[in-house]
């Protein structure tokens, strides 16, 4: 049902969630700095060096724009052969994945808690303080960039109290426009219209984003490791815990199947109607990231022993019809809802 | 409280393997920490980060050209694995020696705690327990303090070494450090617990966390501050262990938290380092790091110093957290840093122990140790430093001409 197509050795951890490119690369940022292209056999196609740590994922741009942060403070626009096409500097590290709205514009945060609107050619359109920190890779949802820090905050300057401990995870969005978080007082929260509609207990601290499936099911996962399945409704649907926590968001695929990294070092394929497990993979140490589902149904993982794994999931790609099929909502990691 | 009787290694003398059948009585009043130097006027650095408040790193002044005075060789522990052998030895995690009345005390990963003559190297006495001992030791008037991952906190004598009493925990490893004060000493343990114990070993109290805890407390004007795996940091009340606040830090915070000027240091797994005001647990501000962190920040003349797993070492301005200067190791780091002298000690995992200008980072030397590494954290005193490496050397520096 599974088996390895190939591993891609970066020669640093990697802890962020890998993104697709239009060619089928796969790009990859490491905690050396490196920003890799890997072609779909596995090959490296090419790297770039950043100054920093690249401890987010990237985002990969329509106008064929790789987005990638580092701790150095910069945020690089790579081209699809690996050319730097411009660096926007914040002056403080991106630490999170950027967004990119409907028209193309790109927001990010950096570690001074200042959120950016640039346009695709890396002019800055605006800018705002919205927070000391950008905790939370921001989302595009109803009509604003949303950051989740404790609150869920807005580029417009909204802010929607949830009423929680803290939130480290970023947020989803449903195909009517709700936003759902986890909290580190674990709980799943839906929010509609500036409130909380409703909040579901899910046994433990939240600490990656949901994903959200065509019949609006939301996919939680937990640091003990629970796999929750939730209605659009807040109603449980199933539950599953796997071994010593998971970090990632599940990505939903359209044959029935949905693919959880876990902290065991195991990738596991499970039922989205039932939870069971239908198969698990190993890799060498902890899958900290998201993983990442292509459109030919291959699931590629980051992993702690410096590996990218790609596994052929016995699935098709991602669901069809899914709003928040994947982390930061599809395989380019553009942050928004899939149309 | 169980006892337990290990079979303990014999140094020179067999004059004290006597003492294993003694009765074990409570002794006098116990030194109080934090004093920089001990009754006899010799340096003391008795627990992890030297005091209480974890906030002392070393005394005296820092070897500017080391050359080695002495060292010496830990033991082996080999544990059997589904998958084959892991080798111990060395110093672990925090694994930080203690120094006072002129001697130095190890802990092992050899599941040996080894009391040298801090000056010559001699040895002293040998204490073997049944596992590593990853955490640091804790001197405690005339009684020694350390956990193993035999499950048990141990109390020898800082005498002879004689084992004076274990206190299983839970089935457990015993990776925190304890501190002591007067007649009371506090550690945390795997086994989720926050554990209050006298001199006797008797249980005072105990109070659960969420989760597994490997931090080391700090104990400050009645308070107890500790880390958790379950992403919180804990303030309990010292005598009974009575929850007072607790913080979510976001990720298992094996840091240590350091308490100073009435504001709470600690650094956390997913690469974020709080300030927390001690007596309410608001955040005051908090910065992220380059990736993890599991060292104990040093907070020194109103700056905070910190290294990561990506191999930054940040230094801070205590007050709100903005960056002064960040230095690149060329490697990870979960050690602590020591920030002494206008110093900042600081071991890696390609092996290499730095020391840095605190004013402005600048590399002053660099000492390779090739193929190992180094997570144990660094003892300055008396104008040397006392560091363990995981190929199982231990070394004493002192300046060269």
């Amino acid at each position: 049902m599974s088996r390895l197509l190939w591993s891609f050795e970066a020669g640093a951890m990697l802890g962020s969630s890998p993104a697709l490119g239009p060619d089928g690369s796969v790009f990859v940022g490491s905690r050396a700095g490196r920003l890799h292209a890997v072609d779909a056999a596995g090959a490296e196609r090419w790297r770039f060096e950043a100054g920093g740590a690249m401890e987010a994922g990237p985002c990969v741009h329509p106008a064929g724009l790789v987005l990638a942060g580092s701790y150095d403070g910069q945020l690089y626009a790579i081209d699809l052969d690996g050319a730097l096409a411009w660096k926007h500097d914040a002056g403080h590290p991106v630490m999170t994945t950027p967004c990119v709205d409907a028209e193309g514009t790109i927001w990010v945060g950096d570690d001074g808690g200042t959120l950016w609107q640039l346009s695709a050619q890396g002019e800055v359109l605006s800018r705002r303080v919205v927070a000391d920190l950008i905790a939370t890779s921001p989302v595009v949802a109803g009509g604003t960039v949303l950051v989740a820090d404790g609150d869920l905050l807005g580029a417009d300057g909204s802010v929607v109290a949830l009423g929680v401990d803290t939130v480290v995870a970023p947020a989803a969005v449903g195909a009517d426009g709700t936003v759902y978080l986890g909290s580190w007082s674990g709980e799943l929260l839906a929010v509609r219209d500036g409130a909380v509609v409703w909040r579901h207990a899910v046994g433990a601290q939240v600490y990656a984003g949901c994903s959200v499936a065509a019949d609006g099911r939301v996919l939680v996962t937990t640091r003990r490791g629970h796999v929750v399945a939730v209605s659009a409704q807040g109603e449980r649907l199933w539950s599953r815990v796997l071994p010593n926590g998971v970090y990632g968001t599940p990505a939903i695929a359209r044959d029935g199947l949905c693919f959880v990294g876990c902290n065991d070092s195991r990738l596991r394929a499970l039922s989205l109607a039932t939870g069971e497990i239908v198969w698990k993979e190993r890799c060498g140490r902890d899958l900290r990231s998201s993983p990442l589902l292509t459109p030919e149904g291959r699931v590629i993982v980051s992993c702690w022993d410096y590996e990218l794994y790609c596994f052929e999931g016995g699935a098709g790609g991602p669901a069809e019809g899914a709003p928040w099929a994947q982390f930061h909502g599809g395989p380019a990691r553009l942050g928004r809802r899939s149309p | 409280m169980h006892r337990r009787q290990f079979c303990v290694q014999l140094g020179a003398s067999a004059a004290w393997l006597a003492l294993l059948g003694v009765p074990l009585r409570p002794r006098g009043a116990m030194a109080q920490l934090a004093a920089p130097t001990g009754p006899d006027g010799l340096p003391s650095l008795p627990t992890f980060r030297g005091n209480a408040a974890r906030s002392l790193q070393g005394l005296g002044a820092v070897p500017r050209s080391p050359r080695l005075r002495w060292s010496f060789t830990t033991g082996t522990h080999v544990e059997t694995m589904s998958w084959g052998q892991r080798t111990w030895k060395g110093t672990g995690w925090s694994g930080q020696a203690a120094i006072a009345g002129g001697r130095v005390y190890v802990p092992g990963l050899d599941g040996v705690c080894y009391c040298r003559n801090a000056d010559s190297g001699e040895p002293v006495w040998e204490a073997r327990v049944g596992d590593s001992i990853k955490s640091s030791v804790c001197h405690w008037g005339d009684r020694l303090l350390f956990g193993s991952r035999d499950d048990n906190l141990h109390c020898v004598s800082a005498v002879d070494g004689s084992l004076l009493w274990s206190l299983s925990c839970g089935g457990k490893d015993v990776d925190s450090t304890p501190v002591a004060i007067g007649q009371r000493a506090w550690f945390g343990a795997e086994d989720t617990h926050v554990y209050c114990v006298d001199p006797d070993g008797t249980v005072l109290w105990r109070r659960p966390t969420g989760g597994s805890i490997e931090s080391s407390p700090s104990v400050v004007d009645g308070r107890v501050y500790i880390g958790s795996y379950d992403g919180q940091l804990h303030c309990l009340g010292a005598d009974d262990g009575s929850p007072l606040w607790r913080f979510p830090t976001g990720d298992d915070t094996d840091s240590s938290p350091v308490v100073v000027d009435g504001r709470v240091f600690v650094g956390c797994e997913n690469g974020f380092l709080y300030c927390v005001d001690a007596e309410t647990g608001a955040r005051i501000w908090r910065f992220r790091a380059a990736a993890g962190v599991w060292g104990t920040p040093a907070v020194v003349a109103g700056r905070v110093y910190i290294g990561d797993d990506a191999g930054l070492l940040h230094c801070l301005a205590a007050s709100d957290g903005a960056v002064i200067w960040r230095a690149s190791l060329g490697s990870g780091t979960w050690a602590s840093p020591t920030v002494v002298d206008g110093c900042v000690v600081i071991g890696d995992w390609d092996g290499r122990l730095h020391c840095l200008s605190a004013s402005d980072g600048s590399s002053i030397w660099v000492r390779p140790h090739a193929g190992t590494y180094i997570v144990s954290s660094a003892c300055i005193a008396g104008n040397r430093i006392y560091i363990g490496v995981r190929d199982g050397t231990f070394y004493c520096l002192e300046d060269g001409p």
